[in-house]
């Protein structure tokens, strides 16, 4: 975990204050007193632990074509946290990296003391690959990291799905780093964070785990659905990660080799809308998809840019 | 109005007070938002196909296909002041794909860009995050043409919106929506009641398909929508933006073969449960799918 606090320096703080000062005379917003704290976590939510379905706040969450996913790991590396606001002010510029088992729980990864009490609106963070400096939050195997370093891979995730007899395993590296900045709060819609005089605030890099099954981007709207993931298996019932490049997304099949319909025997079409990904296959799909899975407390959206 | 400076220059060395206080008040303007600011400008616009003439290309598939007719009912279209999103938060296409590839002797799973997309990301200024459960959010809308029209590129190959309103300066992307066309459009014979139309003939090796169908998008979330598309330029008086369909782009990844149910006319049909209606559901809508220029009037004059 970091601890990283920030003591202002003589002139740093004279412009800190006259930048402060002119912010809020040029735009009304208020300016906390004192100072406060900060502490990050990292989740995967109930869906990594548990997998899908899930209930998550009364509401069903279940794959549209009735697949049951668990998950044996959940690994996502992450940081290099910077909070700073649009006046210029800097709270947190962290290079520090952090590996976490989100199927194991969620674990807390900064600790920001003596922030001053006040918005920052640019909160970024990064997710990418491991290196020898990232630090392991919840005992990650030490060779699961180094095939993530090795691969370049910035999630690594293992499980299964069942649907009636059929059960098909996974276990896939993804490499698709981001950037993620200008993030907005989950919780009000806000941009970045408060520091709040006097209190810690807690604050959550909620990783979407359903964006690995979505058939749509561009959108937090969408259907799970695991049998074109399936249907990619082309020798046995463990899914490569590669194989998915077999399934293109004009011509989606299901297990039977067959067009991929829905209930009403309709053909199921992904919807990349005009999200660029490179080849139009179900693995670049993910790629992409999966790239937008870092939000701030829960729905908060971020800019994504690829590293 | 903006203010007139004399003639007459002074230049000294600024204090230290005089830069911190240029600091603070530069660094108390960007913490503001933008607001709507910008002169109001009129300028054009052109829909278009990406060049005269595209009446044949070869697909992806490996298809040559030659349309004898197009048509797709276009807008509203708007220009935003925010990049697209995701602007290369995903690989490059197939050729840099492959040299990338090559290069690192393997075909590992991993992003790899090119130098355009690389750019790209350094040129364009993050967008702000933002409510919703949409990706995209564009931001100020710096010029909007809210009707709707016929680009039917073989009997007219622009279509010519004037009088366009917008606001004086930069925009970094674009949307083109795709509604059902309405009002007297829904009666083009080119469109014949669909978003888009086609007719003509593929060939592979010794195999020719004659085709025809009509493309119908359905009214699910954003899908009548074509959102965040890169587009860079500046707006002022008199400007004309020119925007272009890729009909090339369409059938990408259509295979001609798969079509079996026949028209009246003869021609193969591309229906709803067709591969090349699939495979042009997608290619009508994504990132490559429309480009867009701006020419200022001394540009367009010298054409």
């Amino acid at each position: 975990m970091t601890w990283f606090r920030r003591p202002p320096g003589r002139l740093s703080g004279l412009l800190l204050a006259a930048g402060a000062s002119a912010a809020l005379i040029a735009c009304d917003s208020s300016e906390g007193i004192g100072t406060g704290d900060l502490t990050l976590r990292v989740s995967g939510e109930g869906a990594a632990k548990v997998g899908y379905p899930y209930e998550k706040n009364g509401a069903l969450l279940a794959f549209g074509d009735d697949w049951s996913i668990s998950f044996d790991k959940f690994l996502v590396s992450l940081g290099q946290v910077e909070l700073r606001a649009s006046d210029g002010a800097e709270a947190v510029a962290s290079t520090d990296t952090f590996i976490a088992d989100l199927h194991r729980g969620d674990p807390v990864f900064g600790r920001y003391e003596g922030l001053d009490a006040r918005r920052w609106d640019r909160l970024s963070f990064r997710i990418l690959p491991p290196d020898g400096a990232t630090i392991n939050l919840n005992d990650v195997a030490a060779e699961d990291i180094e095939r993530m370093r090795a691969g370049g891979f910035n999630y690594w995730i293992e499980g299964s799905a069942t649907l009636d007899e059929m059960t098909y395993t996974f276990a896939w590296g993804l490499a698709n780093p981001t950037r993620n900045s200008s993030c907005s709060n989950g919780l009000d819609g806000t941009d970045g964070l408060v520091v709040r005089t006097n209190s810690t605030t807690e604050a959550e890099i909620t990783i979407h785990v359903d964006h690995l099954f979505w058939d749509t981007l561009g959108s937090e709207i969408a259907a799970m659905r695991f049998t074109p993931i399936a249907a990619a298996s082309t020798d046995d019932t463990h899914v490569d990660f590669e194989e998915l490049a077999g399934q293109l997304l004009s011509d989606l099949r299901d297990i039977g080799g067959e067009p991929l319909q829905d209930g009403e025997g309709q053909r199921i079409v992904y919807n990349p809308g005009a999200v660029p990904i490179g080849e139009p296959n179900l693995m670049e799909f993910v790629l992409a998809s999966a790239a937008s899975a870092g939000h701030v407390n829960g729905l908060g959206l971020c800019t994504v840019s690829a590293l | 109005m903006p203010a007139r400076s004399s003639s007459r220059a002074i230049s000294r060395r600024p204090s230290l007070v005089a830069l911190a206080a240029a600091l603070a008040l530069a660094s108390g303007a960007a913490g503001c938002e933008s607001g709507t600011g910008g002169r109001p400008v009129t300028f054009d616009m052109r829909v278009g196909a990406m060049s005269t003439g595209q009446g044949a290309f070869t697909t992806s598939s490996g298809w040559t296909v030659t349309l004898d007719d197009a048509c797709v009912a276009v807008g509203p279209i708007y220009l935003h002041a925010n990049p697209p999103h995701l602007a290369g938060a995903s690989r490059a296409r197939a050729g840099d794909r492959a040299g990338d590839a090559a290069a690192r002797g393997g075909s590992v799973a991993g992003a790899s860009r090119n130098l355009f997309t690389r750019a790209a990301d350094w040129l364009v200024p993050a967008a702000h995050a933002h409510e919703g459960d949409q990706h995209f959010a564009g931001g100020e809308v710096r010029g909007e043409w809210v009707g709707q029209g016929v680009l039917a590129p073989f009997a007219d190959p622009e279509l010519h919106l004037s009088g366009i309103n917008g606001l004086a300066g930069p925009f970094r992307s674009f949307t083109v929506v795709l509604d059902v066309p309405a009002g007297e459009l829904a009666l083009d014979s080119c469109l014949r009641g669909h978003h888009a139309y086609v007719a003509g003939s593929a060939a592979l090796g010794d195999e020719l398909v004659l085709f025809e169908g009509g493309l119908d998008i359905e009214a699910e979330g954003q899908k009548r929508r074509v959102e965040g598309l890169a587009g860079v330029g500046a707006l002022d008086d008199g400007s004309v933006v020119n925007v272009r369909v890729d009909l090339a782009h369409w059938f990408d990844q259509a295979d001609f073969s798969t079509l079996t149910e026949t028209a009246p006319s003869g021609r193969r049909l591309i229906t709803p449960a067709t591969q090349v209606r699939s495979a042009w559901f997608i290619g009508a809508r994504d990132a490559h799918s429309f480009t867009l220029e701006v020419a200022t009037p001394a540009q367009e004059g010298s054409r």
